[in-house]
């Protein structure tokens, strides 16, 4: 029998995989611990579910950058709607922020629908909401708007803002930062660039304003 | 924790899920026990568990559930997507079930973009209690607004549901484009290609969505237009060479172009990709039979008849064609066995006992054993008249060679007869009939008797219009109403009474059993047929008629 030669990259990728599956099926265990309940440990038990799934987050990004660099990742894009995008996304900022902070949503100049791919967008996002989580004070927004041709998805906090460095990055080669935020905008502005409609290309916008934006344009 | 949202506090109803029958599908048992405690979380007191879809599919014959949550996996390489598209062909599950699908990476958002049937939502693993909450009541919102649309579906009345659908269609909502795919599905299954596609194109022009694009180049299909099929198809498959999809419509497509050999080349890629869909496979063994290629035709049967040992949808015609095939490759003893296989899966029921009779007497002729041939012959006769079977085309083609091998002449003629007849618009089951002639050494009588059989129906029919065209409705509606009864399998013959009866209607006045007939012979068309063109403007004129004399169809 003839030996394959490893492929560290297609290892890792597995690897990652199931990490992930088990740490899947870990955050299934604590959410129904968390309903059983258990006096004195919901903040704990509040806390591994927000570290079980920065950890699953940050994996699927890698696995999308993976397949991404590898040229596989072709989005698939449908009709989804806005409204309901942003409702999930509230849900999973819910789980997150445990209470800290104030979750605002913004859906009302959304269009009914519009053609995106539903879970790219919704990675990118949460990493951006990773970010805000770190840097609000009291408060985040979630907002849906049509602006032209583009769809923009925004999150946006009341913290200090994104650096100057950062504003002035192109994300066309990921950083690695203290943060880790570097990775996590390359990573968003991959997913933005690979929605592409009637020759008009997504992008990732940062601004500040009163505290970070953070925008993706979806054409 | 507060979330302001003025649209999001604004819950349309509570839904209640105590009332809510649950199945959920998933091989792995402790993902189905989580899965139960998740939805126990909000309310819901009825779940029950499969763990393969042979359980799933045993649970959903004996009672009905309003969710299904089924794991894309399934395990031994079948998967949701399969089992979702079994059920909703075989009528185990509603329009207003309710199913999602779970999958833990990002593969099955690549098959379902381009699926025919999708399922209502999916969800990518993990996910919380609220998500799947939230989107299982946005699913249930969803299924509230198409009710009245389903409700007419499933009562049948196709043409006001596509009138409700095109209302429904100039609403700008969130559901707009699933009601624009309803409505072209709605068109194609009344047999209106031109507006289907009109539709398909529409979404296309906002985006060039996979679903969309396989209904463009299925409706081309359907048309007639073969190369502009071809052409986007080609084009979906570069882009995106893991639609399924598109390499089974290409594959039909090549087919209508008489291109058979291109046609297996495009299959044998798709089923080297995925190597579980039977459909796929058999198609694959009757294409690779039609080119000759024998070997690839064993391949394809075989792997039908294995994986059909543990289906619910097996039937005996998978292993008839499997020893068919194994018969003309000489391998005889291993057609046997094949035969012996089918008797023991379906338990000796009488329509195996019927085709493997057949299949039997001819390997055994082929082995020069001719008593055990007669012998095998006498049995399949007795089991046909006996459970007064219907036998699939290629089997009562078996059976008329039979007969002849062993002098039954009259009996091989008959059979053969009423085959031509019912089907005398096939040109490829004509070609194939002649065939049997000629290889019993019959072949000048036979080319005259299909001819002449063929010839007959044409003129019936055409005395049948002309009549009408004359004026002579009632003698219309005889001759065709006759010809109908004794060929109640050809459609255009089965068409044309029904229209004979209506013009009657229309012209001389209602008529209680014309309608009644009338409506009869549609069904039997929709359900050999759904698409046929004609059937949809005489379907039509029925619900006009119904109309003109206020009687509720």
């Amino acid at each position: 029998m003839k030996t394959v030669p490893l492929d560290l990259n297609t290892l890792a990728a597995a690897s990652i995989h199931e990490v992930k599956n088990l740490l899947g099926q870990l955050t299934l265990s604590l959410d129904s611990i968390a309903e059983i309940g258990c006096p004195g440990a919901e903040e704990q038990i509040s806390g591994a579910r927000f570290a079980c799934r920065r950890i699953v987050d940050r994996l699927c990004e890698m696995l999308t950058l993976y397949k991404l660099e590898g040229g596989h990742l072709a989005p698939n894009i449908d009709a989804h709607s806005p409204v309901d995008f942003l409702e999930d996304l509230m849900l999973e900022a819910r789980t997150l922020t445990a209470g800290r902070f104030t979750i605002d949503v913004q859906p009302d100049n959304a269009p009914p629908f519009w053609f995106f791919d539903r879970e790219l967008a919704q990675s990118a996002l949460m990493n951006a909401l990773h970010n805000a989580l770190g840097f609000a004070r009291t408060r985040i927004t979630l907002s849906a708007a049509q602006d032209g041709d583009y769809l923009v998805l925004r999150v946006s906090d009341d913290g200090p803002g994104f650096p100057q460095a950062l504003l002035n990055d192109n994300f066309d080669a990921p950083r690695a930062s203290q943060q880790g935020t570097g990775l996590g905008l390359y990573f968003a502005n991959s997913v933005a660039k690979v929605h592409q409609n009637k020759g008009q290309v997504g992008q990732v916008v940062l601004a500040n304003n009163d505290g970070a934006v953070f925008s993706l344009y979806l054409p | 924790m507060v979330a302001r949202c003025r649209s999001f506090q604004i819950r349309i109803m509570d839904i209640n899920f105590e009332e809510k029958r649950v199945l959920i599908i998933d091989d792995v048992p402790g993902m189905r026990s989580s899965m139960r405690t998740i939805l126990s979380t909000f309310g819901v007191v009825y779940s029950e568990m499969a763990g393969t879809a042979n359980d799933a599919i045993r649970r959903l014959q004996t009672k009905p559930y309003d969710i299904i949550i089924c794991d894309y996996f399934l395990g031994d390489g079948s998967d949701g997507q399969q089992l979702l598209e079994q059920l909703r062909h075989n009528n185990l599950i509603t329009l207003s079930t309710i199913f999602i699908m779970v999958t833990a990476e990002r593969v099955y958002e690549k098959v379902v973009s381009a699926v025919e049937l999708a399922p209502d939502d999916y969800l990518v693993k993990p996910f919380t209690a609220d998500v799947l909450k939230t989107r299982l009541e946005r699913v249930m919102l969803k299924k509230m607004a198409f009710a009245p649309i389903h409700r007419l579906i499933e009562g049948g009345k196709l043409a006001e549901a596509t009138q409700a659908c095109t209302e429904l269609s100039k609403l700008n909502n969130k559901y707009t484009i699933d009601v624009l795919r309803l409505l072209a599905e709605l068109h194609v299954s009344q047999g209106n290609f031109e507006e289907a596609q009109k539709i398909y194109q529409q979404v296309v022009n906002l985006r060039a969505v996979p679903w969309a694009r396989m209904g463009l180049a299925t409706m081309f299909h359907c048309r007639g237009k073969h190369s502009e099929a071809e052409e986007l198809l080609e084009e979906v498959i570069e882009e995106a060479p893991e639609y399924m999809a598109a390499y089974d419509l290409l594959s039909k497509v090549c087919e209508a172009q008489t291109k058979t050999e291109r046609a297996q080349e495009v299959l044998t890629r798709a089923v080297a990709a995925s190597p579980y869909t039977m459909h796929r496979q058999k198609e694959m063994g009757h294409l690779a039979m039609r080119n000759g290629d024998m070997a690839a035709a064993e391949q394809a049967f075989s792997n039908v008849v294995e994986r059909g040992k543990t289906s619910f949808f097996r039937v005996s015609d998978d292993f008839a064609n499997l020893s068919r095939v194994q018969m003309g490759l000489g391998k005889l003893n291993e057609a046997l066995s094949t035969l012996r296989d089918a008797r023991t899966s379906f338990n000796n029921s009488p329509e195996v006992t019927f085709a493997a009779s057949v299949m039997e007497s001819l390997v055994h002729t082929q082995a020069g054993n001719e008593k055990a041939s007669a012998a095998a012959l006498d049995t399949a006769m007795h089991a046909k008249q006996a459970g007064n079977l219907k036998a699939s085309e290629s089997l009562t083609l078996d059976l008329a060679k039979a007969c002849f091998a062993h002098g039954k002449d009259e009996e091989a003629k008959g059979l053969i007869e009423v085959l031509v007849r019912n089907n005398h618009d096939s040109l490829a089951l004509i070609e194939k009939a002649k065939k049997v002639f000629e290889d019993a050494g019959k072949g000048a009588e036979g080319i005259a008797l299909v001819d002449n059989n063929v010839k007959t129906i044409i003129q019936l029919n055409n005395q049948g219009v002309l009549k009408a065209q004359q004026g002579d409705l009632a003698g219309s509606v005889q001759l065709l109403t006759e010809a109908a009864e004794k060929m109640p399998e050809n459609l255009q013959i089965v068409l044309n009474a029904a229209q004979a009866l209506l013009v009657h209607i229309d012209k001389l006045g209602w008529n209680d059993d014309y309608m009644m007939s009338a409506q009869r012979y549609l069904d039997v068309a929709r359900a050999k047929n759904a698409t046929h063109p004609k059937l949809l403007s005489i379907s039509k004129l029925a619900q006009d008629m119904a109309k003109k004399y206020g009687v509720a169809a």
